[in-house]
């Protein structure tokens, strides 16, 4: 009521515009798991076995703040990845699973601002068999990824495109590295 | 009464956009039991010229480790456990730290056994020590 008696009615509209644009330009939104989801790796080593996937240390994204990428995102990206490189016959639910891929997320350092956004992520990764609980691979993998002003202009989905980057890229290191281990 | 308008609006946008963001998250990984780990080392992060590995060290001492800080590549033998860390700082009046994220490593391997982070943007900030102490406060409660 107080803006409507003191401002004329075209500044009213101009205000509302902005800070419209200012909230659809400005939310932040999660990574995807699409964006994240690795290039096709040539899998070494096919395994015949069944794995299933856990993700951990992920966090979801609120909209004031800035872009993050939840376990259920990360976790669909790996399956993704993984079931493309033929590394495992079969992705399956952990509990009926051959194996075991627990992931968890140690750090996304994120820049508050700037032109170009550099991400750098860090993932533990463990591959376990099931019916021993052996521990057959672990690996801190570690990856990067920038996102220019060409990228995107609007600072939060730059922000989100250098998520995505550096997760993918870490996905990818991760397959090539498990691609190389021999199960038998 | 335009001023009023304009007052509101520009106070409901600074508002908006500093916000009084807080956020506190730790893991630890299964298996691990941080009671069990005495002997601490804090790496030094290369770019860090406020000495807040000294103040991660300080608080684990005062917990009842024992911990050391240094350069990374300096870690002692008998250390059961490296820390690391990634401070962020912003300006709002004064600079503050608006970001801690603390590592807990395996100390050859380097795999990460917990992680402790911490946001706080400029209306609900803390001193570097007080941020300190809730991140590992956290990470220790859940052991």
């Amino acid at each position: 009521m107080l803006l409507t008696k003191s401002l004329p009615r075209p500044a009213i509209i101009a205000i509302l515009a902005a800070f419209a644009a200012l909230f659809l330009a400005g939310c932040a939104t999660p990574s995807t798991p699409a964006a994240m989801t690795a290039k096709p790796v040539t899998a070494v080593t096919k395994n015949p076995e069944s794995l299933g996937v856990n993700v951990t240390g992920g966090g979801e994204t609120s909209s004031m703040g800035a872009s993050n990428i939840s376990d259920a995102d990360f976790a669909t990206a790996i399956k993704t990845s993984i079931a493309d490189s033929g590394l495992f016959a079969k992705i399956t639910a952990s509990e009926q699973a051959d194996y075991l891929l627990s992931v968890a997320i140690v750090r996304l350092d994120r820049p508050l601002f700037g032109a170009s956004f550099t991400v750098n992520f860090e993932a533990t990764w463990r591959l376990s068999r099931r019916s021993d609980q052996k521990l057959i691979w672990e690996k801190s993998v570690a990856s990067s990824f920038t996102a220019t002003m060409g990228d995107a202009f609007v600072g939060v989905t730059r922000l989100r495109l250098a998520n995505e980057g550096a997760a993918r890229t870490n996905i990818q290191d991760a397959i090539t590295q498990m691609s190389a281990l021999s199960l038998r | 009464m335009k001023k009023y308008g304009l007052i509101l609006l520009l106070a409901s946008l600074a508002g908006l956009l500093s916000g009084c963001v807080t956020q506190l998250r730790s893991d630890v990984s299964t298996g691990t039991d941080l009671s069990a780990v005495k002997k601490f080392y804090v790496a030094r992060l290369p770019k860090d010229e406020r000495g807040v590995e000294k103040l991660i060290a300080d608080r684990l001492n005062l917990i009842g480790k024992q911990a050391t800080s240094g350069e990374r590549s300096a870690i002692p033998a008998d250390a059961e456990a490296l820390v690391t860390y990634q401070d962020k700082w912003m300006w709002d009046i004064t600079m503050y730290m608006i970001e801690l994220n603390v590592q807990i490593r395996k100390p050859g391997s380097e795999i990460a056994i917990a992680t402790g982070h911490s946001l706080r943007t400029s209306l609900a900030r803390k001193s570097p020590p007080e941020m300190v102490e809730e991140v590992l406060g956290d990470l220790f409660k859940k052991r």
